[in-house]
C-alpha cells in the first residue's frame, strides 16, 4: 500500500533521513519507534507531503508522492495528527472537525464520522461550540486526532497520539487504535510509549540518527539497545 | 516554611468554572505533582499561580507576600518561574539568546550582558543544548523546545519553579534519564510544582501529590495512598495503573 525507497531528506544543510525504506501492507498496524531526534516525525513529514526528499521514492497505491503537494496526499487518503495536537486556535471545535472532512468522499459522510468522533471523545461533543484555543492541551490532542479520523483516512498516520493525556485516556485511546486499525483503517504509528505501541503493532520499524536499523515483531526488536531503554526503562 | 499559598481560588470562562475554591500550600524544598484528567485545570492553576490569569477571587501567597494577580513579568523577578506544555521559545531568537532573556529579565540583576552569556551556556551545556546554542528556536525539535523551556525558566533563578508537562513525548528510557535533572533542581534550592500525565514520572519524583478534577481538589497526599484511591483511580488512572 505504502512504500518508502531509499529516501533521503535534509532540513537546509542538514541530512535527517538516510536512505529510509519501509512499507505499510493494506489493513497493517505498523509502528515506528526510536529515540527522540532519530527522524520519526520526519518520516511521516515526507510521506504526507510537508517535506519533499531530496531523493528516493514515496509510493502509494502506486502514485508517485513525492512531487505531490500535501492537501493531494490527503485527497488520496492519507491523513496525519501532527504531534503536540496543533489546530485552528480561532475556529470552534465543531469547526475544526468540519475542516477535517474536506476533501469531498469525507464530505459526504461527514455527520456519520462526527457520531463517531465524538463516540470516541465526549468531551469534544460537550465542547463542540467552543473556540478550540480554549481547549486544554489533552483536549487539543483529541481534537487533532477526531479531525484527522474526520478525512476518512485509508491510511492514518499517528505521530505520539498519546501525548499529553491523562492515563485513562491512553488506555482508551489505544483500545480506539485498535478498534480504528479493525474497521480497516491501515495506521502507521509513531509512539513513544513503546510497550504499548509494539503490543498494538503487527510490525514495527526502529528507526535510529535517521536511518532504519530494524524491523520486525516485538521480540525479534528486543535485541535493539535503544528499543530495550525505550521498552523497559 | 510554606513557600507558596494558594487559598480559595476560583476562575471561570465564560459558563465554565475551571478551577473552584482551590487551596494549595506547598513547602520550601518540596515537589509536589499536580496531576487529574484532561482540562480539570491544571494548567489554568499554574496560570493563576504565575500571573499569565488573574484569578475571579482568592489569593496566590508567595513567601508571605501577596502576589495574586501580579503581572507575569513581576512573578518571575519574585522568584515563581515555569515552562509550558506547548512550549513558547521565543522562535526568531537563538537557543542563547532564549536563555539570555530569562537572565536578563530574571530574579537577579545581571552583572553585564558578557556574564549573563557565559551563565546562559553554561545553563544550555546543562540541559545538553551547548552545540545548539547559535540555532534558532524555530529550527529545534520539539524536545530540543522542551529542553530550551527548562534552561530559559532557570536562567532566571527562581525560587519556585513551575513545569507544565515537561515529559510529554519521551519514552520510558528517556523519561529515567530526565528525573535525575530534575531530582538535582531541587538540590539547588528550588522548590517544584510538576504537572505531569506519565504516572512513573509522578510517583518517582512527587513527594507529595494533589489531584484536580473538574476544577476542584479530589485528593492529596504522599504518592503511594494517591495510587490507591478510588475516586483517582476512576477518574483518572484507570484500572491498568491499579497496583
Amino acid at each position: 500500500m505504502l512504500k518508502l525507497e531509499e529516501i533521503n531528506a535534509y532540513y537546509g544543510d542538514l541530512q535527517v533521513l538516510w536512505g529510509i525504506s519501509m512499507e505499510v501492507n493494506e489493513g497493517e498496524l505498523v509502528a515506528l519507534i526510536g529515540p527522540n531526534g532519530a527522524g520519526k516525525t520526519t518520516t511521516l513529514r515526507v510521506i504526507t507531503g510537508l517535506l519533499k526528499p531530496a531523493s528516493g521514492s514515496i509510493r502509494f497505491h502506486g502514485h508517485h508522492l513525492g512531487k505531490e503537494s500535501a492537501h493531494k496526499i490527503v485527497e488520496l487518503g492519507i491523513s496525519q495528527v501532527p504531534e503536540g495536537g496543533r489546530i485552528f486556535t480561532g475556529m470552534s471545535v465543531l469547526e475544526n472537525l468540519e475542516l477535517g472532512a474536506f476533501v469531498a468522499e469525507a464530505r459526504r459522510v461527514k455527520d456519520q464520522s462526527l457520531k463517531w468522533v465524538y463516540e470516541i471523545f465526549p468531551r469534544l461533543e460537550e465542547r463542540k461550540s467552543q473556540r478550540a484555543g480554549t481547549l486544554s492541551g489533552g483536549e487539543r490532542q483529541m481534537l487533532a486526532i477526531g479531525r484527522a479520523l474526520m478525512s476518512k483516512p485509508r491510511l492514518l498516520l499517528l505521530d505520539e497520539p498519546s501525548f499529553g493525556l491523562a492515563p485513562i485516556l491512553v488506555e482508551h485511546i489505544f483500545e480506539m487504535i485498535t478498534e480504528i486499525n479493525r474497521q480497516g483503517v491501515t495506521v502507521l504509528l509513531v509512539e513513544q510509549n513503546v510497550r504499548a505501541a509494539l503490543e498494538l503493532a503487527h510490525r514495527a520499524y526502529v528507526i535510529e540518527n535517521g536511518r532504519i536499523v530494524g524491523q520486525g515483531i516485538h521480540e525479534d526488536l528486543l535485541s535493539f539497545e535503544s528499543v530495550r531503554s525505550a521498552y523497559l526503562g | 516554611m510554606c513557600l507558596l499559598k494558594v487559598e480559595g481560588l476560583c476562575k471561570s470562562f465564560g459558563g465554565l468554572m475551571a478551577v473552584w475554591n482551590l487551596d494549595i500550600e506547598v513547602e520550601e524544598g518540596e515537589i509536589v505533582g499536580l496531576i487529574g484528567p484532561n482540562g480539570s485545570g491544571k494548567t489554568t492553576t499554574l496560570n493563576l499561580i504565575t500571573g499569565f490569569l488573574k484569578p475571579d477571587s482568592g489569593t496566590v501567597t508567595f513567601r508571605g507576600e501577596n502576589v495574586t494577580g501580579l503581572p507575569r513579568c513581576q512573578a518571575c523577578r519574585k522568584g515563581i518561574a515555569r515552562t509550558f506544555q506547548l512550549v513558547k521559545p521565543f522562535l526568531g531568537f537563538t537557543a542563547l539568546q532564549n536563555v539570555m532573556v530569562g537572565r536578563v529579565y530574571g530574579r537577579e540583576p545581571i552583572k553585564s550582558l558578557k556574564v549573563a552569556e557565559e551563565e546562559s551556556r553554561e545553563l544550555l551545556d546543562w540541559v545538553g543544548l551547548l552545540d545548539k546554542a547559535e540555532v534558532l528556536a524555530k529550527d529545534l525539535t520539539l524536545m530540543e523546545r522542551k529542553r530550551l523551556e527548562l534552561a530559559r525558566a532557570l536562567a532566571s533563578k527562581p525560587q519556585l519553579l513551575l513545569l507544565d508537562e515537561l515529559m510529554a513525548g519521551l519514552n520510558p528510557g528517556e523519561i529515567e534519564e530526565a528525573m535525575p535533572l530534575i531530582k538535582q533542581i531541587r538540590d539547588l534550592k528550588i522548590t517544584i510544582v510538576v504537572v505531569e500525565h506519565i504516572v512513573k514520572a509522578i510517583l518517582g519524583l512527587s513527594d507529595r501529590i494533589v489531584v484536580l478534577n473538574m476544577g476542584e481538589k479530589i485528593a492529596e497526599g504522599p504518592p503511594q495512598e494517591i495510587v490507591h484511591h478510588p475516586q483517582v483511580i476512576e477518574v483518572y488512572l484507570g484500572q491498568a495503573h491499579h497496583a
